[in-house]
């Protein structure tokens, strides 16, 4: 029903940015996150065993 | 008591057990948003599917202004208080209220395009919605200018405060501006009486938002702890 | 107090000169842009020149600022046993003075360029005149919350510049009203409350931010 309508293109590409646009930037987050945490992991075994 | 409000300590015994959950059920809200908007409900009987936009857009609207307001919560709370923890939420809350905007001007400009003719009208709300994001824009510019980042953020609650005033006279003044010269167009954009069939996927969906902002917001402060307990140490070498 | 500002100011003569040759000749520029058709000009022109005058605001206002931080002046306001917002508002009564009216003046003097009528001059002198003190109560605004910044010229406008719009949206709805021979005092009311409320938004945060930007 609703890959017949005319409008087809406009809400695919709503829907498509939404979804993308908040996947990638979660994604973003959750990766700069990984890597902080990483950094601050080894910082504090430098500073333990150092 | 409220040293321990601030302590980052704090911040992650509350957040880490309700993480995981959070986003478990941003996800359920999200499946459950998207099936019930695009399958389960019927299409409008004025503007046929494209209404269904209306889903993914009146969400990311409504929690472009949420997140704003928090902003402004958290800018009191510096400004006043000095409250660090506030500091660190405010500062990963900006980006994710940018992110918001920008979803509900585009999702909003590809819902304008088949229903009204036009990408972009001046009219109150897109103007207003368009003087959000250089809000937040301008917050951050100002943040990151700052060599002192706890400088930065005392100038950037001043301005983010100046901007919770001016919006709604922004809002106002753009009204009224356009009561002059296009009444129609006004009209046309009000959003339409919300049936029940509608409302369930809106609720959904918002909820879904609201969640999702909960989330990335806590993985934000996260980081941005471990940055600062990087800068500290670093300092301290 | 102003008299005090009025001497700093006009101790930045060059800044201030520099200020007046860009809105002329921006405005000189847009004009010429537009070309000769009288009707686009007549329609255009409010508009043009009240950019330009909040453009020229927000790049002078700030640049006032430092350049009296850098000598130290900023200091001795906290000093003082009077409240720093009295302090903001004697300088941007001094703006207004040294800056603002000499614009509208050159606004005026220009209005030729754009085939403005004589009630258009009066109109456009008139928002003019009522929505300076906004915008350079803002423009101090802008010049302190960046004192301690890194230098970059575009931050500024950037932040304030959204702040203003109000401005001129009535501004120019008034021009509208003017040039098809309606009653315009609905937004002239309009516009002094919201001029008068940013200029009061402004003042108050500029007070906190002056403590902010001298404390550091």
């Amino acid at each position: 029903m609703m890959l017949s309508s005319p409008y087809l293109i406009y809400i695919l590409a709503a829907y498509g940015l939404s979804l993308i646009g908040l996947g990638a930037f979660f994604a973003w987050t959750f990766f700069s996150w990984k890597r902080s945490s990483q950094k601050s992991q080894d910082f504090s075994k430098d500073k333990l065993e150092g | 008591m409220k040293q321990i409000w601030a302590r980052p300590s704090f911040f992650f015994k509350i957040t880490n057990p309700i993480f995981p959950g959070v986003l478990i059920l941003t996800g359920l809200l999200f499946a459950a948003g998207l099936y019930t908007g695009l399958l389960a409900s019927p299409p409008d009987y004025q503007q046929g599917d494209a209404m269904r936009i209306m889903y993914i857009h009146v969400p990311a609207s409504w929690m472009a202004l949420f997140v704003y307001a928090f902003l402004g919560l958290m800018s009191l709370f510096i400004l006043v208080w000095r409250h660090p923890l506030a500091e660190v939420l405010a500062v990963s809350a900006v980006p994710i209220g940018a992110l918001f905007t920008i979803l509900s001007l585009t999702t909003g400009s590809l819902w304008g395009k088949p229903m009204w003719g036009a990408y972009w009208v001046w009219d109150a709300r897109l103007t207003s919605v368009l003087v959000l994001l250089f809000l937040y824009g301008g917050y951050w510019a100002l943040y990151k200018a700052y060599s002192h980042p706890g400088q930065g953020i005392r100038a950037a609650s001043l301005l983010a405060l100046v901007g919770v005033i001016n919006l709604p006279i922004i809002k106002g003044s753009v009204t009224w501006w356009n009561t002059l010269h296009q009444p129609a167009s006004l009209t046309k954009l009000s959003s339409p009486s919300i049936h029940p069939t509608m409302l369930t996927p809106l609720i959904l969906m918002a909820g879904a938002y609201f969640f999702y902002f909960v989330s990335v917001l806590i993985l934000r402060t996260r980081t941005e702890l471990n940055m600062r307990k990087l800068y500290v140490w670093e300092g301290m070498r | 107090m102003i008299q005090r500002e009025l001497r700093n100011l006009r101790l930045q003569g060059a800044s201030l000169f520099a200020s007046f040759s860009f809105f002329t000749l921006a405005l000189f520029c847009l004009s010429l842009a537009l070309g000769p058709n009288e009707k686009i000009l007549r329609e255009c022109a409010p508009a043009f020149v009240w950019i330009l005058a909040i453009l020229t605001t927000l790049f002078s206002t700030p640049l006032f600022l430092k350049n009296e931080a850098k000598a130290g002046l900023l200091d001795e306001v906290l000093l003082q046993p009077s409240p720093p917002s009295l302090y903001l508002l004697s300088k941007m009564g001094a703006e207004i003075l040294l800056l603002g009216l000499p614009l509208i003046f050159l606004g005026a003097l220009l209005s030729p360029f754009f085939a403005l009528s004589q009630d258009d001059v009066a109109a456009l002198s008139a928002t003019l005149l009522i929505g300076f003190p906004a915008l350079s109560a803002l423009g101090i605004l802008g010049g302190l919350l960046t004192l301690n910044t890194r230098p970059s010229s575009l931050l500024i406008p950037l932040l304030i510049l959204p702040l203003t719009l109000p401005l001129p949206l009535f501004a120019l709805s008034i021009m509208e009203m003017t040039r098809l021979g309606l009653d315009s005092s609905a937004p002239f009311c309009l516009l002094i409350s919201v001029s008068l409320l940013l200029v009061i938004v402004s003042l108050g945060a500029g007070s906190w931010a002056l403590r902010f930007a001298v404390e550091g």
